[in-house]
């Protein structure tokens, strides 16, 4: 056994040797068999000759030596490809564009696909993970479909349904890392006890939750992330027990929890470091909506099953209690929750690329198609020669394998750059798992999988196509004949295809454009350049309970930020625009007891004075807030241009009074006193909803979450601001830290990234497609105008001008592109559906897309027609008729 | 007549005269002549492909060495897990030998 490889080995490497020695030894059997003869009586030249035919057939003794020395297979494929590679180096502008566009096509699939891996199907860090949902609240008649859920809605679901093992509820706080050192803000989830459990993860140290420690008011005790364990304690297995310091609190460390845990995905972005309990799960009012819920499915239940009575349990609810009225449930699988605002861009980009590589390979096959109809003569002969049909395949296969392997490998290195791209430019928020996209184990073998398939598509084709023809057909034929006619049309019809592709792929990119260019069209409504804004928490029992300090503290804080060098204004805000809504239901004094469920919704929005000339929102009719309007004044509201329109379309609304709901007793009513034109809270894709700002004087304990925005002159050093505003803030309290500086022009960016982001690469991968439709159609006329040179000379011979001859050649092209466009449309059409949930105020249909584009592929078409057209017209007819 | 051999005794014969000693291909298909009263010829053809049949096996071993003509020649000299094929198929042949003589023998007469 091993003898036997090891002999093979050393036939295998040293060949030259081995072919020598075998030379050697059959020459001296000649001789000694001519000697013999010799000897016996023969003259010298016919025992020579005699020793020879004894001998048999000199080549096919070698040959048999070959055979049996085990690795003729092995020598023919490497002499296969070693041939293979030189006819490739022989037509460099050939093999370059091919292995390029095979590089295109695999690279920015292996790069798509390894974003879906990251992505869509990463490993959820809990126990089965596919058996665990977020249950939502929703709101259809308001657009509203992942609501936060209010604690009454939650106990009744808990005890109330059928389906779920159990549920938890869980909130984001902002927790301030006190004791030790500056304030640091951490991000931390608030849950019911069972959070773990419905999970199923447990802690590597120490315990989860008890229900008595779920209890508010009850013990404090924290569980840990990995990370934080890691970082502050330096992984100290002594760790339980330890106090910190939250919010100004003591709080006993029960556990610390695995790596790569980070609590509920559907955080977006949220890493929590601390996790405690004692959440509030009391039933107040329906419609206070604060949590986010996760549930188990009981095992046999489906999503959908689970769904269907969730709502017909809100059905109930909302009849035992109106104030439920419009809220119904949704239920969402955990994976599919977390990457719901990236997924359908990720699908979407994973066809387009796909029909990328579609048109690469069927570019592809058709350049082969076309080089092997001109090696027909080669092949024939060779099968004259004796090359059975497999090795005329092999060797066919062999150029097409280098191709795809040069290509492959290009095209990892380029998927290796493209998931560079993703990771740098992705919205990172909206999309869990960013950080492991990348070219890994599993998406190389994607890429190896790809290469194959391609390999086989484009290479295998032609090349069984070519290997059929009769041999003597082939040797009589000569090029005088069109040669290959159906061969020719089997070209035009995959370029029509090829147009047909692109079609699709560039009416999808046009849709993207425009709708991208409508979405940055939508007035914001405010100016968020040179805007910076930060989180300002105010944690702590001194804030809690007294909404005047806040109030006095907020507005302090306004006033010496004012002052710091650089600053134009200074404001605090509750929210930020396009960063969320805080929907809070009023009703106007006109209408003061609207039927349960009925009362409007509008956007809170607690600010500064000043708010309205940072943001630069025009003040349409009325006046801003003054100083003067002060806890003991009249409460004053501003609302906006859509408040106004819906309910005081015809009156002056100045004057107008309304509440918030529901209303403490004896509480006045607020009185409009400014119109605020619309601003886009809810990001452009959303038309404009009512909205009440108030002064943070009248309404401190309103306002949650605490922004604090600053509008810095231009070109200032935004560093020294924010260093200026930390010590101010810590001059007034030296417990309080800031959080979240971001400018704001990057959180209004962020509500379309998405957008943005697809319709960038949909974009590349549409001029991609167009350039490789165009290669294609300039490759089929280019060789059919070659092939047919004598025809073209024998017409114009016989009077056919040069005109005659161009258009001849490109009315083909336009036949062909015609068809493509023809067939592509009615697949746009067809398709194009798919893109719109990502399409803002374009339909899947625009008209205008639709005769854009067709006109752009025909330009093309026409375009690459050209150039084999005047090559068309270049022929001599004396020479075209002369050669053979 | 010289009759031609079938090949799986070629296999045989060459190890067998190889017992002997190491020889080149010539005298191998010489000496195998010669035995047999010039009835077995050995296919010139076929010799080769079968030493370097053998040769690949591990059952024959390769020498180079010069003649007393001062020619380069290749002998080949038997291995001893060629020795131990030579015994099993020896055997075997002998065996088969036996059992269609023994087929011969009942059918006539």
């Amino acid at each position: 056994m091993l003898s036997d490889l090891i002999y093979r080995l050393r036939a295998l490497f040293r060949r030259n040797t081995v072919e020598r020695d075998l030379e050697d030894e059959l020459r001296f059997h000649i001789e000694n068999e001519t000697a013999a003869r010799i000897a016996r009586g023969a003259d010298s030249t016919e025992a020579v000759r005699q020793a020879r035919i004894a001998f048999g057939g000199v080549e096919q003794t070698r040959e048999a030596c070959r055979e049996a020395r085990g690795v003729s297979l092995l020598l023919a494929i490497f002499r296969d490809l070693r041939f293979a590679l030189r006819m490739l180096v022989r037509t460099p502008g050939f093999t370059a564009v091919a292995i390029l566009t095979l590089a295109l096509g695999i690279g920015a699939n292996t790069a798509i696909f390894s974003a879906v891996k990251a992505i869509l199907l990463r490993p959820l860090p809990y126990r089965d993970a596919d058996r665990l949902v977020m249950v939502w609240e929703a709101n259809p008649s308001r657009d509203w479909h992942h609501n936060i859920v209010s604690a009454a809605n939650f106990q009744d679901w808990k005890n109330r349904n059928h389906v779920f093992t159990d549920m938890a509820a869980f909130l984001s706080p902002t927790l301030t890392l006190t004791g030790e050192g500056d304030p640091v803000e951490i991000t931390g989830e608030q849950s019911t006890p069972n959070l773990l459990s419905v999970l199923g993860v447990s802690p590597i140290l120490g315990r989860a939750f008890t229900p008595e420690e779920g209890r508010p008011g009850g013990p404090r005790v924290a569980l840990i992330a990995f990370t934080f364990w890691q970082n502050q304690f330096a992984g100290a297995k002594d760790v339980l027990g330890r106090g910190i310091g939250l919010n100004g609190q003591s709080y006993r460390i029960i556990g610390v929890l695995p790596p790569g845990f980070d609590g509920c995905e559907s955080c977006f972005g949220h890493r929590p470091q601390i996790w405690i309990s004692g959440l509030d799960t009391h039933p107040q009012g329906r419609i206070y909506h604060s949590f986010r819920v996760v549930a188990r499915l009981r095992p046999g239940v489906t999503v959908d099953r689970a769904l269907t009575e969730m709502r017909t349990l809100a059905d109930a609810i909302t009849r035992e209690d109106s104030s439920n009225i419009g809220w119904t449930v949704e239920v969402v699988g955990v994976r599919d929750d977390s990457v719901r605002i990236v997924a359908p861009a990720i699908e979407i980009l994973f066809v387009a690329a796909f029909l990328v590589l579609l048109i690469a390979c069927v570019n592809l096959a058709n350049v082969l198609l076309a080089r092997s109809s001109a090696r027909q003569r080669e092949i024939g002969v060779r099968g004259a020669m004796g090359a059975g049909r497999t090795r005329i395949v092999a060797q066919l296969i062999a150029e097409n394998l280098l191709l795809a392997l040069g290509g492959g490998t290009l095209g990892v290195v380029l998927a290796i750059f493209l998931t560079r791209l993703l990771r740098a430019f992705a919205p990172a928020e909206a999309t869990p798992g960013l950080a492991n996209v990348g070219v890994n184990g599993v998406v190389l073998a994607y890429s190896l999988g790809l290469v194959i398939v391609t390999t086989l598509f484009f290479g295998l084709a032609p090349a069984i196509l070519s290997a059929r023809r009769d041999l003597n057909d082939v040797l009589k034929q000569t090029s005088r004949s069109t040669g290959g006619s159906g061969g020719h049309r089997l070209r035009g019809i995959l370029v029509s295809a090829e147009v047909a592709l692109a079609m699709v792929l560039v009416t999808s990119a046009a849709l993207m454009i425009s709708s991208v260019a409508r979405l940055s069209r939508v007035p914001l409504g405010f100016d968020p350049t040179d805007v910076i804004a930060m989180r300002v928490p105010l944690r702590g029992q001194v804030y809690r309970d007294n909404p005047q300090r806040v109030a006095a503290v907020l507005t302090e804080l306004v006033r010496r930020v004012n002052t710091l060098p650089g600053v134009e204004h200074a404001s605090v805000t509750r929210g930020v625009p396009t960063d969320g809504w805080d929907g809070e239901d009023f009703v106007t004094a006109e209408n003061p007891d609207p039927p349960p469920g009925q009362s409007p919704d509008g956007n809170y929005v607690v600010v500064s004075p000043s708010y309205f000339d940072l943001m630069r929102i025009p003040l349409l009719r009325g006046r801003a807030f003054l100083e003067s309007d002060v806890q003991n004044s009249r409460p004053v509201a501003i609302v906006n241009e859509e408040l106004a329109r819906e309910f005081w379309p015809h009156e002056d609304p100045l004057g107008k009074r309304l509440h918030t709901v529901p209303v403490p007793p004896n509480a006045p009513w607020m009185t409009v006193v400014g119109i605020a034109a619309n601003v886009e809270t809810q990001g452009p894709t959303n038309a404009a909803h009512p909205e009440i700002f108030v002064p943070v004087a009248q309404y401190p304990w309103a306002i949650t979450p605490r922004e604090l925005l600053v509008r810095a002159v231009p070109n200032a050093n935004t560093a020294a601001i924010v260093a200026g505003i930390r010590k101010q803030l810590r001059a007034l309290d030296p417990s309080l830290p800031i959080s979240d500086v971001r400018s704001l022009e990057a959180v209004v960016g962020e509500s379309v990234l998405v957008q943005r982001f697809l319709t960038w690469l949909l974009a590349a991968f549409g001029a991609l497609s167009l350039l490789l439709a165009g290669l294609g159609v300039y490759g089929v006329l280019s060789y059919a105008v070659s092939l047919r040179t004598q025809e073209i000379g024998l017409r114009m011979a016989l009077g056919a001008g040069r005109g005659d001859v161009l258009s001849h050649v490109i009315l083909r092209g336009v036949a062909l592109g015609f068809a493509g466009i023809a067939a592509g449309a009615a697949g746009a059409l067809s398709l194009t559906g798919f893109l719109r949930s990502q399409l803002y105020r374009t339909g899947p249909r625009d008209p205008v897309t639709f005769v854009v584009v067709p006109v752009v592929l025909l330009i093309v078409t026409l375009s690459a027609s050209y150039i084999p057209a005047r090559r068309a017209t270049a022929v001599d007819p004396m020479t075209a008729l002369r050669c053979e | 007549m010289p009759i031609d051999l079938p090949q799986g005794t070629l296999d045989l014969l060459i190890l067998k005269t190889l017992d002997l000693g190491p020889q080149h291909g010539w005298a191998i298909s010489n000496r195998i002549q010669q035995v047999s009263g010039d009835i077995l010829h050995v296919q010139q053809g076929s010799l080769y492909p079968a030493l370097h049949r053998l040769e690949r096996r591990g059952w024959i071993r390769p020498k180079w060495a010069v003649t007393e003509n001062h020619r380069r020649a290749k002998y080949y000299e038997l291995t001893r897990k060629g020795r131990a094929q030579l015994k099993d198929q020896a055997e075997s042949w002998r065996a088969l030998a036996a059992a269609v003589a023994q087929i011969l023998e009942g059918q006539s007469g």
